[in-house]
């Protein structure tokens, strides 16, 4: 994600010089600029430079897409239940408990989040951890998101969800994996209390 | 006949402009001319602009540091939802309805537009539904939703009061003036060229806005349907989009985005067009590249449909299906790329010289280049999903839309305002005034791709400090100050100008267009007699010119009858083929839009029993326009000057008005093929399908429909052949709105007989509206049918004069055509119900 | 007169007869993927790796390539009969009409290849 945004970033600085550059030329030397014909420019500029540059662009970006999205797996990753309300999150785990505001993964593997909503669209983001996706009624949506290392991540509603919309934050705990257990049990404790 | 011939300069002058003028006072309410409109436009538009530009204020305010407390989520929710709204709906659009409303017919070489008592009801239409929204929000009670309205948020679950039915109505009822603009352009520009102007001549500005007017009739359809379907579901309860029940949020995104996308390019080719416009005159050369240019603005019109889903790469669908969006979105930066290479080389291949318009058209390359590669880094989806809804995209969007429309209308703005004022710009002003919005707007939107890497998330009223965005949205909002100081020293330019610039007498920028080869400000009927076009539109000499019509030595050089004149031509060619004779100005527009706003607001304060007395006032209205129009009897080929003969547009193949209807009935096609897109949409993707209970019909009650309506069509199709043997039309209209009494009987038998409760399931919703737009165009048909026949019989209708029977058999033959396939679709839709697959 | 032919205004039709093929391949890929990733075709192998799903995509895409095709032959024909030739500019609806078709072409090879290769319903 990131090779592919200095990628991005460093084509499109190039690219703005260049244009600019052009014109800059075309203004102040127009009769250097007119030794290429207007067919030149137009098929050369407007036609060859963005079709290499975009399918370059575009299939690197397929490449990357088909590694995110959450495709089945031999060893099928945990399972996890974002379910988003107004203006809250409830998490649920695959055995039993609930946790509010704070979803407790394992670290350095990926997790399956499946996300779903009580009422309105929501979006779940946790910008350190992944790509964000919607929470739409009547539909489950999965994303697989991954924590290098334990720690804490802050998520965010990343969709307009009506007046506590700002507010509505929470936060991914990553705990060791062998740690895991052990937090999740604490937290529902806690939860529960 | 009494034809008057004159060809003395200046009683020619006077007598034309006797015909043409609008009267001061009171009547100036009754104004159709399109160069009084369409400056209406453009101030309207202008203050709208200004509106949007205070909320825009008030939101940096609020953002300026983390943690304020200026306004709470309640009003802040309302602030950015107006201010989107505002910006999209009533400036971007009007304003550049404006522009078209006022230049087109200049450009083109007509005397008005195609419609001019549309164009008059297109501007209230405006206005009043303008003005429904900001009432709104003065009393406290504007949409909060966000202007894009997803449902359920917008439902009347989650927005009870009555802020959701203020955007969906007032922006509805807007949305008339942008269909009728839509229809009004394509036809000028199809019909109302100067003689000699065939297609590749026509100046390049006129075909961005045929391009553009042609998205506008498939563009806004989806939104309008979306608006209705919504409003039913909030006014009536029929589930479209309710998950419970069979409907489906996405659907509404779907629809929303339909339009949504293809609305970014309607508001940027003008934009370009434009631009297009003022490079090759101050590069001092013709713009280079020029079918390129038009095949790349064919190209982005069609691309842009399908980019609508990069919108919605969060919601969950498929990699594939983005993919398919991904590239298509990527795919539209090669014809902007090969405009911005035309205008490069038309600099190149001329004499580059500078003036203030050549300013801000570098304002505009520079802001919009940096939008146009964000916006290819937004449709690669793996980094859409990690900064969708973030500052990222509102930086993306701002770059997009000021650089792709508020610096280009700058610049046209310094460009043709001395043809509105017949004044000079004076540079003090306009110079400072640019760097201060170039400054400005790049301090503001800059950071805000910033500030958006940082992960802040879009619509949030305010932010906790010490994550990193604290600076960078200061600085926004110090940008975002300067900025509006840029505007105000712009609106004290504008008005220095009207009063104090200095007088010219013709074309001062050397253009080749020719709208400069009139006087300035225009006179009332624009052109004292039509010139011949005999190359492309752009290389004409407006001064010789000038002089040759003002004598009257062109097309119509004279005054006939008292009528107003201007000529219409074949579409390729340019080839005359009728005298289009316009109507002059009244107040029913304003009674019209009137009535149709009395309507709205029943339906705003759901007094929907109410509601139906303006509807049928709205109605009468409407044939009442039909006072004026139509001859009692046959002219035959009329003289326009030069040796030259046409017949008036009564008696013409193709007039005006028959093609307003062909388009129309496109816009009206794309709604009903979108409300089939709905049905099928919600049967594959919504849960809870299949419903309890489905239609149920039998064959014999639809299979009547559908030949009763067949009938009504193929009996007037028979009035028309005998109206062109002349005559025995009269029996067959009467059949043929009998015909159509007894489709709209069945169908209100189907729809309380053989349909579920509409409310239960949006299945049964869907079927619901499929029947009753059938059953509503029926009703129209008798109407039609009738009108045809009342025309026949008060001897508006001849064998030559058949229009009102030809536009009533467009209407006749569509309403047959989609009843049919309403009617196929109730009896194919259980069917597929019952095979649905293991997808739910 | 000035222009001497009467020309139909079908002929302006032809500008737009390649997008539209591109339309209207567009819209058939997207429902049909949508439509098969609901009835779960994907999952329905017809040979080896290949699903019915990828089948029918990509056989639409051949489809789609060749209706462009074809428009591209016709656009060229229909060019040289007005006198057309090479890069010339002459005659301009023919020509524009030419180079519409030629980039329908290649839009919809861009826009829809990614059926080739991508994961259909993931």
């Amino acid at each position: 994600m990131a090779t592919l945004w200095w990628i991005m970033f460093w084509g499109a600085a190039l690219l703005f010089a260049m244009v600019g550059a052009l014109y800059a030329l075309a203004w102040w030397r127009p009769a250097m600029m007119a030794r290429l014909s207007v067919g030149q420019w137009l098929v050369g500029g407007g036609l060859v430079m963005p079709i290499v540059v975009l399918t370059g662009l575009v299939t690197a970006a397929f490449v990357l897409g088909e590694r995110l999205i959450a495709r089945p797996l031999e060893d099928p990753p945990l399972r996890v239940y974002a379910q988003a309300h107004q203006w809250d999150w409830r998490f649920g785990y695959d055995d039993s408990g609930s946790t509010t505001r704070e979803l407790h993964i394992p670290a350095g593997q990926p997790v399956d989040v499946v996300v779903t909503t009580a009422d309105v669209i929501h979006s779940f983001w946790v910008p350190r951890l992944a790509g964000k996706i919607d929470a739409v009624p009547g539909h489950e949506n999965v994303v697989r998101i991954e924590a290098d290392r334990p720690g804490s991540y802050r998520g965010v509603c990343a969709e307009f969800c009506g007046n506590g919309h700002t507010t509505m934050r929470f936060t991914v705990v990553a705990h060791a994996p062998e740690d895991y257990d052990n937090a999740r049990e604490t937290a529902f404790a806690e939860a529960s209390r | 006949m009494s034809e008057t011939r004159n060809t003395d300069a200046v009683r020619l002058h006077r007598e034309l402009d006797e015909i043409w003028h609008t009267p001061r006072g009171l009547q100036r309410l009754a104004a159709v001319n399109h160069t009084i409109l369409g400056r209406r436009f453009i101030i309207a538009a202008f203050v709208f602009f200004s509106i949007g530009g205070i909320l825009s204020m008030l939101i940096r305010a609020q953002l300026a540091t983390p943690n304020t407390a200026f306004v709470g989520p309640e009003v802040y929710n309302q602030i950015f939802t107006m201010h989107g709204t505002v910006m999209m709906f009533l400036f971007a659009i009007p304003m550049f309805e404006g522009f078209a409303i006022y230049l087109l017919p200049k450009l083109l070489g007509a005397r008005d537009l195609a419609f001019p008592r549309l164009t008059a009801l297109g501007f209230y239409c405006y206005i009043f539904g303008g003005s429904i929204l900001i009432v709104a929000m003065l009393a406290g009670v504007a949409p909060d939703s966000g202007w894009f309205m997803y449902t359920p948020l917008s439902s009347s679950a989650y927005t009870p009061g009555i802020n959701a039915d203020v955007w969906l109505l007032g922006i509805t009822f807007v949305e008339i003036s942008a269909i009728s603009a839509a229809i009004e352009i394509t036809v000028t520009i199809l019909k109302m060229r100067a003689p000699g102007m065939s297609l590749d001549r026509m100046p390049i500005f006129a075909w961005y806005l045929l391009v553009t007017a042609g998205m506008m009739l498939i563009g806004f359809p989806p939104l309008i349907l979306g608006s209705i379907l919504l409003e039913l579901e909030r006014a009536f309860d029929l589930p479209f989009f309710d998950p419970t029940r069979g409907g489906d949020s996405l659907l509404w995104q779907h629809l929303f985005w339909l339009f949504g996308h293809p609305e970014v390019y309607i508001i940027f080719l003008p934009a370009a067009g434009a631009v297009s416009t003022i490079i090759p005159v101050f590069a001092q050369r013709e713009l280079m590249g020029y079918r390129a240019v038009i095949v790349a603005i064919i190209a982005v019109a069609f691309l842009s449909f399908g980019l609508w889903v990069h919108h919605m790469f969060t919601v969950g669908i498929p990699h594939l299906a983005l993919a398919f969006f991904s590239a298509a979105s990527a795919l539209v930066a090669i014809p902007t790329a090969v405009q911005i290479f035309a205008w490069l080389a038309t600099l190149a291949h001329g004499r580059p010289r500078f003036d203030v318009p050549m300013l801000y058209i570098f304002g505009f390359l520079f802001v919009f280049v940096l939008g146009g590669l964000t916006g290819v880094m937004l449709a690669m989806v793996p980094f859409n999903w990690q900064v969708h809804d973030s500052y990222f995209v509102v930086a993306h969007l701002h770059y997009v839309l000021v650089g792709g429309f508020v610096f280009p209308m700058l610049a046209a703005a310094y460009y043709w305002l001395p043809h509105v004022t017949g004044r000079l710009t004076m540079h003090k002003i306009s110079v400072p005034a640019f760097w201060l919005i170039f400054v400005g707007f790049n301090m503001t939107f800059f950071m805000m791709h910033l500030t958006g890497l940082r992960g802040m998330p879009r619509r949030v009223h305010t932010y906790p400090s010490g994550v990193g965005w604290d600076w960078l949205n200061l600085v926004s909002s110090i940008g975002g100050f300067i900025l509006t100081m840029g505007f105000a020293l712009i609106l004290i330019d504008v008005i220095l100008q009207f009063r104090f610039g200095k007088p010219y007498r013709r074309n001062p920028w050397g253009a080749r267009t020719l709208e400069w080869a009139q006087p300035n400000p225009p006179p009332s009927y624009n052109f004292a007699s039509l010139p011949l076009v005999d190359r492309r539109g752009d290389m004409l000499d407006p001064h010789e010119i000038g002089n040759e019509l003002a004598a009257g030595n062109g097309y119509l050089g004279f005054t006939r009858n008292g009528w107003q004149e201007t000529l219409g031509v074949d579409m390729t060619t340019g080839r005359p083929d009728q005298t289009i004779v316009l109507p002059n100005r009244t107040f029913l527009p304003l009674y019209t839009a009137i009535a149709i706003g009395t309507f709205v607001l029943c339906l705003l304060f759901k007094f929907y029993w109410l509601s139906l007395l303006p509807l049928a006032i709205t109605l009468v209205l409407c044939l009442a326009w039909t006072k004026v129009t139509g001859l009692r009897h046959d002219h035959g080929e009329l003289d326009i000057g030069n040796g030259m003969h046409a017949p008036p547009h009564y008696e013409a193949d193709g007039p005006p008005s028959w093609w307003g209807m062909v388009f129309l009935l496109a816009c009206n096609g794309t709604l009903y093929a979108s409300l089939i897109f709905a049905v099928f949409f919600l049967w594959l993707v919504a849960p809870g399908w299949p419903p309890a209970e489905l239609v149920k019909t039998g064959l014999v009650l639809p299979l009547m429909t559908a030949i009763a309506v067949i009938g009504a069509a193929l009996l007037s199709r028979m009035a028309v052949a005998a109206n062109a043997r002349g005559g025995g039309a009269l029996p067959l209209l009467l059949a043929s709105a009998g015909a159509h009494v007894v489709t709209v009987g069945l169908l209100v038998y189907l729809i309380a007989t053989a349909l579920p409760e509409p409310t239960s399931h949006a299945y049964a919703a869907t079927a619901f509206v499929t029947l009753a737009y059938t059953a509503l165009h029926c009703a129209l048909g008798i109407v039609f049918a009738l009108f045809g026949a009342w025309r026949a019989m008060t001897g508006f209708v001849s064998a030559r004069r058949s229009l009102d029977l030809r536009i009533g058999k467009l209407w006749h033959d569509y309403t047959a055509l989609t009843g049919v396939v309403g009617i196929a679709l109730i009896l194919v839709m259980p069917l597929v119900v019952a095979i649905q697959g293991a997808g739910q | 007169m000035i222009v001497s032919d009467n020309v139909p205004a079908s002929r302006m039709m032809w500008l737009l007869a390649g997008f539209i093929v591109w339309s209207v391949a567009f819209v058939a890929l997207y429902s049909v993927l949508s439509i098969g990733c609901a009835f779960g075709w994907d999952d329905m192998a017809l040979a080896g790796a290949l699903s019915v799903q990828r089948t029918v995509l990509v056989g639409l895409l051949l489809v789609s390539l060749a209706a462009g095709w074809w428009v591209v032959r016709v656009a060229a024909k229909r060019r040289r009969a007005a006198g057309g030739t090479g890069l010339h500019l002459r005659p301009f609806m023919e020509t524009a009409a030419w180079m519409a078709a030629w980039a329908a072409l290649g839009s919809t090879l861009f826009s829809l290849g990614p059926v080739l290769f991508l994961t259909a319903c993931n």
